[in-house]
């Protein structure tokens, strides 16, 4: 570990307002993409199931 | 490659793989990234900004390569007609838009403190803004045609246009005058850091690609099903008229 304490982690040498937001915006965006891929998934599988049981219905 | 072809078969492979992804891309990320904020050393120069690039190395290299592959893809959907290909590319695009722009934002967070401006116009900088402004041209002319084959074949052909932007942003810190410094890693010598700063950014970036073939396995999928779904619903309608 090459920290000390907890203060100077968080301190990051003065540049916490640099270094804390640069992970935090990655975090969310990564975190994002990947909650909306999983959205994606989850609407194409509803409507690939209904156009199964439309289709069914006509055949 | 040719096995690939079948949407089936590469659903299975894809369902197969999406587990081991996930877990490639936990682990790698949150690894690399610990070890990058708790156990690296700041460096002499940067101090502790320093650890701003375990996150902006690895996106850089995802963006880019990310978009390789599209290319590469888009090139086997327009010359093989590959089925499976544009579907790839397809979902490749936000994967690639996100790291760019975590590059440029993690950067630009970098160029404050280090250069004294969030933002220069020169030609690395440029060239990767140039680089997000195509992956967001991709996305949106696939949402310019309401006739998929059509608007793959122009989605396609834009991806394959931009990859001229690909040697221009890696050599770029070559052939212009630049604030941003030479490559460091992937040199002809091999990679010019120090072990301890080069490990943590090695685990990162195979834990962004073990992202971006997670993202892959959901986004494909998706795409797969919702084609299939088009493809039921048409015919259905085709049969009526013909019955």
């Amino acid at each position: 570990m090459y920290w000390t304490s907890l203060g100077d982690f968080l301190a990051m040498g003065g540049y916490a307002g640099f270094v804390w937001p640069s992970f935090a915006v990655s975090l969310l965006v990564l975190l994002g993409l990947g909650l909306q891929s999983r959205a994606r998934l989850k609407t194409a599988e509803r409507d690939h199931a209904e156009a199964r049981r439309e289709v069914g219905r006509h055949v | 490659m040719h096995a690939l072809a079948n949407p089936a078969r590469f659903m299975r492979l894809m369902t197969a793989i999406r587990p081991w992804a996930a877990l490639v891309a936990v682990a790698g990320l949150c690894g690399g990234l610990a070890w990058g904020l708790l156990f690296s050393p700041p460096d002499y120069q940067q101090g502790e900004t320093v650890r701003i690039m375990y996150i902006h190395v690895p996106a850089a290299w995802m963006g880019m390569s990310i978009y390789f592959a599209m290319a590469v893809a888009s090139a086997a959907a327009l010359i093989w007609r590959h089925p499976v290909a544009e579907l790839v590319a397809k979902a490749s695009a936000p994967v690639g838009a996100a790291f760019t722009l975590i590059c440029l934002v993690t950067g630009a967070l970098w160029g404050k403190p280090m250069w004294g401006t969030w933002w220069v116009w020169d030609a690395r900088l440029t060239s990767m803004l140039i680089l997000f402004f195509l992956y967001l041209g991709y996305i949106a002319l696939w949402e310019a045609f309401d006739d998929p084959s059509r608007a793959g074949r122009a989605a396609a052909i834009l991806a394959l246009v931009g990859a001229v932007n690909l040697p221009v942003i890696k050599f770029s810190v070559d052939w212009w005058n630049t604030l941003h410094q030479p490559a460091s890693v992937m040199t002809m010598e091999g990679p010019k850091i120090d072990p301890s700063i080069l490990w943590p950014l090695v685990v990162t970036a195979v834990g962004a690609h073990g992202y971006y073939l997670w993202m892959l396995c959901l986004r494909v999928r998706a795409e797969i099903l919702s084609r299939q779904a088009r493809i039921l619903r048409f015919s259905a309608a085709t049969d009526r008229r013909a019955g």
